[in-house]
């Protein structure tokens, strides 16, 4: 399915009044349609914030082979937008959320053109050991509306997406069906491809480059001979929540192993190689700045959010600053570096998220383990007399939390 | 909660500092006012245009510059709209004392001088104040029963908060604007409750607060709806889709006595509200007509949605729901990953609902004729939990009207079985009294409930009637004594028991 190796990306996005709200969804419709005129290679459309069924502006790469063509790609659809921004007094926004109205913004790389699924759906069913240090990599919405409690810095990986990015099943190739919405798909219809949909949208195009590449390359260089384990999956699902809060100051359990999840990136970015060769790209420059540092996106967003605690406000401030594309770099590079996290009990977080009455598929719904591991967990949480099950017919079981 | 959106006109570094790391710096920042940062928000006259002054602080890589555009937070809108303002608006007299804040949008640190104008007498306070300065005032033992206005002045700047000393059996109302947005709220309090209502935001009940917790019932949000950033919250009517959004529509407001009746008209249709709070009970009554004035005939679904306030932690926040087939309780849990929010519909036995704070043992009960309600939805969403009852649908001949008409009752703690709904309630201790009030409906035939207090009083439950409610059981006795006690009665064969909070 990599010969050629080709990939894409579709850049979730949200055009705005200057007031920060959403446009009419006629305008943004309009934009899409501008942009394609303007720059006829150019497969950009929409898709939907699905809290607001509010168009978004998806800005689509088309098909390409190779780094240069990345760079220049991403470069004049970027001009362009700002372009017409500028001529509608509209604001360009691409964030993994808009701090004051929530929903998820998120950035999907196409990676190849599956022509028998069998292969692709074995790529997929390797792929989640990988995804927990791409979504701490572009963790890029720490704020979700004014009613969450701070303290993640993707919300959207946190959220599931709203659907549209889950835990990627392991699927059994004799089995398989098609799938929608996960970490990582085989996407069919028009666009036939292994599709890596965690990254939260950046506003950094540097980064957005060299995460492109990333991807790709590295999906062309896993090893067919991995398999994913039990273990394994388990462990993915931990990291994934631990990028999640934490992003790159995050611990990984990793093979077992404790390990930051800057070296797993780093790592990443070396077993990577083979495809960057492919690709006819050097090694990338801001993320090892980003690694270095332990920062994404998200701790510049929470910078401003000290300053400026009201999430409207802030999102305004944010729009401001991200005008200067280079804004990231000149964050990375002036701002101190933050220390790592030690390993974060995942079973910790589900415990403290039971309360009084928790239903068994808020549990479920909130972590994404698989029922046998989740339920394996909360019989031995109940034989420790740390929480009571009470088993109702219409709700199935609810649990308490008796120590605190 | 307004927010503005505004251009800086001029920008002056003040200093700078370090925070975990990362510069800062403050700005002196000159802004000028242009719209409501959304469009649902009503600006007050002659604001658009001018020139306001803050401080805000931002990081060294983020630069403020003429010709930004800025979003100003409501503390900042409030610095303008109230420049001097007391702190809080309503205040609320301890035993011997009062106390509140003089404060003042201050961003030149000047320091200017201001002249404070207590009630009873008119006594003046004089001072200098830079920013805010707080005050404890003793009260005098004579101060009597109503509203009495604290004034304040600082150069040209004046303010005003109320003390409302609530004489038993009365009802006060007032105007006054509680959230400092510029636009009053209409007030209205008994011994038991204080009732605000928001003209401005579709007349509906902004906050219920129970005088002797002290706290709002009601939540309010500010949240992204449909297409546009909306105040959420409160209790606001709904009439399928007339007329367009009416949390925003205008009302005409009229007053009389204990009543507050709003009136909006649009589309053919004419909305009549009157919500009445009762002398001695912790009671809002409201009725709601609506007449169609078009041609032919129309269809309406009128719904009234209440966005109650939570508790910490959310989910001691339950609603409790008596259903002909059994009791149903509904535990706050906002959803989160995988799970989407979770709506759940009920029918009522009574026509009641009751809505508790389990750790604070405070307790919204709404009760309606049940035969005029056709289902009640629960939902928990972040911040708050939504309990929306709908009537039934109607179809109406031109010029024909339909009504509604529920209650909010409130207090410490309720019943509610197959057979019985109802609410116990006390007020504040104040002059060495206090009263409390027993408020429900039972399905029993019977005209009055005899019961007894802890103390051994006995005590007797009366009916009396409220138009399209129903029959209610009501009881209003004063008490001598604060501390804790239970009223017991007898309902057929059962004996329930209801706790009345200490003072």
């Amino acid at each position: 399915m990599f010969d050629p190796l080709t990939f894409g990306y579709e850049w979730e996005t949200l055009i705005l009044k200057s007031n920060m709200m959403l446009l009419e969804n006629a305008d943004v419709e309009w934009f899409s349609r501008e942009l394609r005129r303007r720059l006829p290679w150019s497969r950009t459309g929409l898709d939907t914030l699905r809290r607001t069924q509010v168009k978004l502006l998806e800005i689509k790469s088309g098909i390409m082979t190779s780094y240069d063509e990345l760079v220049e790609r991403t470069h004049r659809q970027l001009e362009e937008v700002n372009r017409i921004c500028s001529e509608r007094q509209w604001t360009f926004f691409p964030v993994g959320c808009h701090p004051a109205i929530e929903g998820a913004v998120g950035f999907h790389v196409h990676i190849g053109s599956s022509y028998t699924h069998e292969s692709a759906v074995k790529l997929a069913n390797r792929s989640p050991r990988y995804v927990p240090a791409l979504a701490a990599l572009m963790a890029n919405s720490p704020i979700w509306g004014p009613l969450e409690t701070p303290g993640y810095k993707s919300r959207r990986v946190l959220r599931h997406a709203d659907w549209c990015s889950a835990i990627t099943y392991i699927m059994d190739p004799d089995f398989a069906q098609a799938l929608w919405g996960h970490d990582v798909v085989v996407a069919l219809g028009l666009k036939p491809t292994i599709e890596v949909r965690i990254g939260d949208s950046p506003f950094s195009e540097e980064l957005l480059n060299e995460y492109t590449i990333l991807v790709t390359a590295l999906l062309f260089s896993i090893p067919q001979s991995e398999r994913m384990t039990k273990g394994g999956y388990i462990e993915s699902i931990e990291n994934r929540w631990r990028a999640a809060k934490d992003g790159l100051q995050a611990t990984f359990s990793w093979r077992g192993q404790q390990r930051e999840a800057r070296e797993v990136v780093d790592e990443l970015v070396e077993k990577a190689a083979p495809g960057y060769r492919r690709l006819g790209a050097d090694a990338p420059k801001l993320i090892p700045l980003m690694l270095e540092k332990r920062l994404t996106q998200a701790d510049l967003q929470i910078m401003l959010q000290t300053a400026n605690p009201d999430v409207h406000a802030m999102a305004r401030d944010l729009a401001n600053l991200i005008k200067d594309d280079k804004c990231f770099r000149k964050f990375l590079e002036t701002a101190p570096g933050a220390g790592s996290r030690p390993l974060r009990n995942v079973e910790d977080a589900i415990l403290s998220f039971i309360g009084e009455e928790t239903p068994h598929w808020h549990i479920y719904g909130a972590f994404g383990f698989p029922f046998k591991w989740l339920d394996n967990f909360l019989d031995t949480l109940e034989k420790e007399g740390k929480i009571r099950a009470e088993k109702t017919p219409e709700k199935g079981v609810l649990y308490t939390r008796l120590s605190h | 909660m307004q927010r503005i959106l505004a251009e800086i006109v001029d920008v002056k570094q003040l200093s700078s500092r370090k925070v975990n790391g990362h510069a800062f710096s403050e700005y002196f920042l000159n802004v000028k006012l242009r719209d409501p940062a959304s469009k649902g928000y009503v600006l007050p006259p002659r604001v658009k245009g001018r020139v306001h002054s803050i401080i805000r602080t931002y990081p060294s890589l983020s630069r403020p510059k003429p010709g930004d555009q800025i979003i100003l937070t409501p503390d900042e809108v409030r610095g303008f709209l109230h420049s001097l303002r007391i702190d809080p608006r309503i205040v609320t007299p301890g035993p011997t004392e009062v106390r509140f804040k003089l404060v003042l949008h201050n961003p030149e640190k000047r320091r200017y001088n201001y002249r404070v104008i207590l009630p009873p007498s008119g006594r003046e306070m004089v001072g200098n104040l830079v920013e805010e300065e707080e005050m404890a005032v003793s009260m005098p033992r004579t101060i009597g029963y109503g509203c009495h206005w604290i004034r304040a002045h600082c150069e040209s700047r004046s303010t005003r908060a109320v003390i409302p000393i609530v004489k038993p059996g009365r009802v006060y109302s007032y105007n006054l604007d509680v959230n400092s947005d510029g636009l009053e709220e209409r007030i209205v309090e008994n011994e038991f409750l204080r009732v605000s209502f928001a003209p401005h935001l579709g007349a509906r009940v902004e906050s219920v607060w129970l005088k002797n917790s002290p706290c709002d019932l009601l939540g309010r949000t500010f949240e992204y709806g449909k297409d546009e950033y909306v105040e959420y919250g409160g209790c606001d009517d709904h009439i399928g889709e007339f007329p367009g959004d009416l949390w925003k529509a205008k009302f005409e407001e009229k007053r009389t006595g204990s009543s507050v009746a709003f009136s909006h008209s649009s589309k053919g249709f004419q909305i009549d509200k009157r919500v009445r709070l009762f002398p001695s009970l912790p009671l809002v009554h409201h009725a709601v007509k609506i007449r169609w004035k078009g041609r032919g005939e129309k269809d309406i679904l009128y719904w009234h949605r209440m966005a109650m306030a939570l508790e910490d932690p959310p989910s001691a926040s339950v609603v409790h729901i008596q259903t002909e087939e059994k009791s149903e309780r509904m535990r706050h849990s906002p959803a989160i990953g995988l799970r989407r929010d979770e709506r759940d519909y009920y029918g009522l036995r009574h026509g009641a609902v009751i809505y508790l704070h389990e750790k604070g043992k405070r307790v919204f009960g709404f009760m309606t004729d049940p035969d005029s309600i056709e289902l009640l939805q629960c939902v928990s969403v972040r911040g708050l939990q939504l309990i929306a009852s709908y009537f039934g649908r109607r179809k109406l001949e031109s010029h024909e009207e339909a009504k509604f008409h529920y209650v909010y009752i409130a207090g410490d703690d309720f019943l509610l079985d197959s057979g019985s709904c109802f609410v116990a309630s006390t007020a504040p201790w104040y002059k060495g009294r206090r009263y409390m009030a027993v408020i429900g409906k039972t399905r029993q035939p019977t005209e009055a409930l005899e019961g007894k207090l802890s103390t051994g009083e006995s005590v007797t439950l009366l009916p009396k009637r409220f138009t399209g409610v129903g029959k209610l059981l009501c009881l209003t006795k004063e008490l001598r004594f604060p501390g804790a006690t239970k009223v017991t009665f007898r309902i057929g064969k059962r004996e329930h028991s209801l706790s009345l909070r200490g003072a």
